[in-house]
């Protein structure tokens, strides 16, 4: 089996601290590498020094410096394999949400509190469908 | 005239009745006038002669008459062509002909008399001004009531006058001379002030193309100008009525969202930590680190569900608080040493200036809490990385004042007058995290309007901001 599906790499760009860590725990006990920015510049940062790029980037819609849906735009691009899995977690309650995070590029779009049991789930089914194609 | 006329008929009838019998006595007494001899062709002679000479005074007489007659008839036309409305004097008597010629003329006197006085009164009745005027000097020619009314002048004061001893156009009398025909603005100064009017000129020409008359219809168009003026003033209000409503949509929509944000955010970190002890995954210390988590969000949960209720319940003024006399003092040194350990996360330094003694002011200890709570928290959260926050209380002439000053971002003029505005929350350059509804500083209004107090704000971008709450001392 392929390592990276066995170890995957999962940055959380969360600015809540404390939701930032129960993603963290939820991920890690999954045997997932997490690595947590508090802001878009952060997460640009970590990705330029980052030995290699992850599997799965979980991004925010509001975060304190930039639109989560821009920095889903930009992490999911260019669409190739080297482009990692996006999903866009947004607490906000718009209906427009999950169609406007799929135009980011996100490969999917959870509600912060309603779908949290579905986190580990869809962040298997995308690291998965991603080792498949690699 | 009529007088002479007669001597002249009388004369010639003397002419034929006197000459002819001469003639006739003078053969009379020549006794038995014979053809031929000297007295009988002197008296044929003198009867001829006689009845000729009569007979030529009496056309003469008759000649002049009707010269006379048509003369008068055609003085009357003259005098009707110029405006008189008076009857015929010298009315021909004796003449058929000409007597009906008369009365037909008095009868087109009457018509024509009837229709001047028809438009003279449509002219003289009209709300509108009316003006006749002379094209080449602008002199008033003919003016209806309305115009005299609204100059406040008697109509012979006004004829003869330059019309721009009363009338202005926009466009001066000059331009409207020289022919330019069609609608103008301008004004008439009144008694009662000025009055706004449209012009509407136009110029008549004669027969020969030549111009005859300047015809100008003055319309008051003040109240019209007012309500015009009155109309854009309040298309103008609606539209700035429209934009506030617009930017409370705005601010509605962006406090839906910091709202359910704020709301959830919490909330996701208690559900999923409590899930994780639920289900067993945590001992011993972790599961006492998650308690903790779970602790702190209820309590970030709890305060932002107290504000915004808080200000839901000050705003509708049900509530009755209690007052009573709080120490001001305390509840700074208190607060400020509560919110000590946010400060230090943020490395933001608190420096407290409080007089020694107790400050007193008569409130709700509850409420004063909650506005220096608010106070200081936007200080801090505003603040940047390594700045300070200074608290000054102090009591002058009655009156309590607690200055709360940050050194951080600060606010440029248009941003102050929105900060009070219920959900706006100020725009922070930088990564900082920025946490709350937006409700604190109407909360810190609402709670400093209840004690009868004033709060004010001075603030400048890159330096820091200053707010100044002043509160009556407890006498």
């Amino acid at each position: 089996m392929n390592p990276m599906v066995n170890h995957p790499l999962v940055l959380v760009v969360e600015d809540d601290p404390d939701t930032a860590a129960l993603y963290r725990t939820l991920l890690t006990a999954e045997g997932m590498e997490v690595a947590c920015c508090g802001n878009g510049q952060q997460a640009r940062q970590w990705w330029q020094a980052a030995a290699r790029p992850p599997d799965l980037v979980v991004i925010d819609v509001r975060l304190p410096d930039i639109s989560g849906l821009d920095l889903a735009r930009e992490m999911s691009a260019p669409r190739d394999e080297s482009s990692p899995a996006v999903i866009v977690l947004s607490a906000h309650g718009d209906p427009r949400m999950p169609q406007m995070s799929r135009q980011a590029g996100a490969a999917a779009f959870l509600d912060k509190l309603r779908d949290l049991d579905r986190l580990v789930e869809t962040a298997w089914r995308l690291v998965r469908s991603r080792g498949v194609r690699a | 005239m009529r007088r002479w006329s007669f001597i002249r008929l009388a004369l010639g009838l003397v002419a034929v009745a006197v000459i002819p019998p001469l003639g006739l006595l003078v053969v009379l007494a020549s006794c038995q006038p014979q053809p031929g001899r000297p007295w009988f062709w002197l008296s044929g002679g003198l009867t001829v002669l006689g009845a000729a000479l009569g007979a030529v005074v009496v056309a003469w007489c008759y000649y002049r008459q009707v010269e006379r007659q048509v003369d008068t008839l055609i003085d009357h036309c003259h005098a009707l062509a110029l405006g008189g409305s008076g009857t015929i004097r010298d009315w021909p008597l004796g003449l058929d002909q000409l007597s009906r010629l008369g009365m037909a003329i008095q009868v087109l006197r009457e018509a024509l008399v009837d229709y001047l006085s028809l438009y003279r009164r449509f002219f003289e009745a009209a709300p509108d001004m009316f003006l006749s005027l002379s094209p080449a000097g602008g002199r008033i020619l003919d003016a209806n009531q309305a115009f005299c009314q609204a100059v406040g002048r008697l109509k012979s004061e006004v004829l003869g006058q330059p019309v721009d001893r009363f009338v202005t156009l926009e466009q001066g009398w000059g331009a409207v001379l020289a022919g330019r025909e069609g609608l103008h603005k301008g004004q008439i100064a009144t008694d009662r002030g000025i009055m706004k009017i449209e012009a509407n000129i136009s110029l008549e020409r004669g027969p020969e193309d030549q111009p005859w008359i300047l015809g100008a219809i003055l319309r008051d168009v003040t109240q019209q100008e007012e309500l015009h003026r009155e109309l854009i003033r309040k298309s103008t209000a609606l539209e700035k009525a429209l934009e506030e409503i617009k930017d409370v949509e705005e601010l509605k929509d962006q406090f839906l969202t910091t709202l359910s944000h704020e709301l959830k955010t919490p909330l996701v970190a208690l559900k999923g930590f409590l899930q994780l002890l639920r289900q067993g995954q945590a001992q011993g210390e972790q599961a006492q680190e998650y308690l903790d988590i779970c602790w702190r969000n209820l309590t970030k949960l709890e305060r932002q569900i107290n504000n915004l209720l808080d200000l839901a319940r000050l705003s509708h003024a049900k509530e009755q608080f209690e007052m009573g006399p709080v120490e001001l003092d305390t509840v700074v040194r208190t607060e400020a040493e509560n919110l000590r350990p946010v400060a230090a996360e943020k490395q933001v330094r608190m420096e407290l200036a409080l007089p020694p003694h107790p400050v007193v002011v008569r409130g709700n200890a509850e409420k004063l809490v909650q506005l220096v709570d608010n106070l200081l928290m936007n200080a801090i959260k505003y603040n940047e990385e390594g700045g300070s926050v200074r608290v000054v209380l102090r009591e002058e002439g009655g009156q309590v004042q607690l200055e709360v000053s940050d050194s951080g971002v600060g606010m440029a003029r248009e941003q102050m007058a929105k900060i009070f505005n219920r959900f706006y929350r100020a725009e922070v350059s930088g990564s900082g995290r920025l946490e709350g509804l937006g409700i604190g500083l109407s909360l810190v209004q609402e709670i400093v309007r209840l004690h009868g107090g004033d709060i004010r704000v001075e603030s400048q971008p890159g330096v820091g901001t200053t707010f100044t709450v002043t509160l009556e001392a407890r006498s």
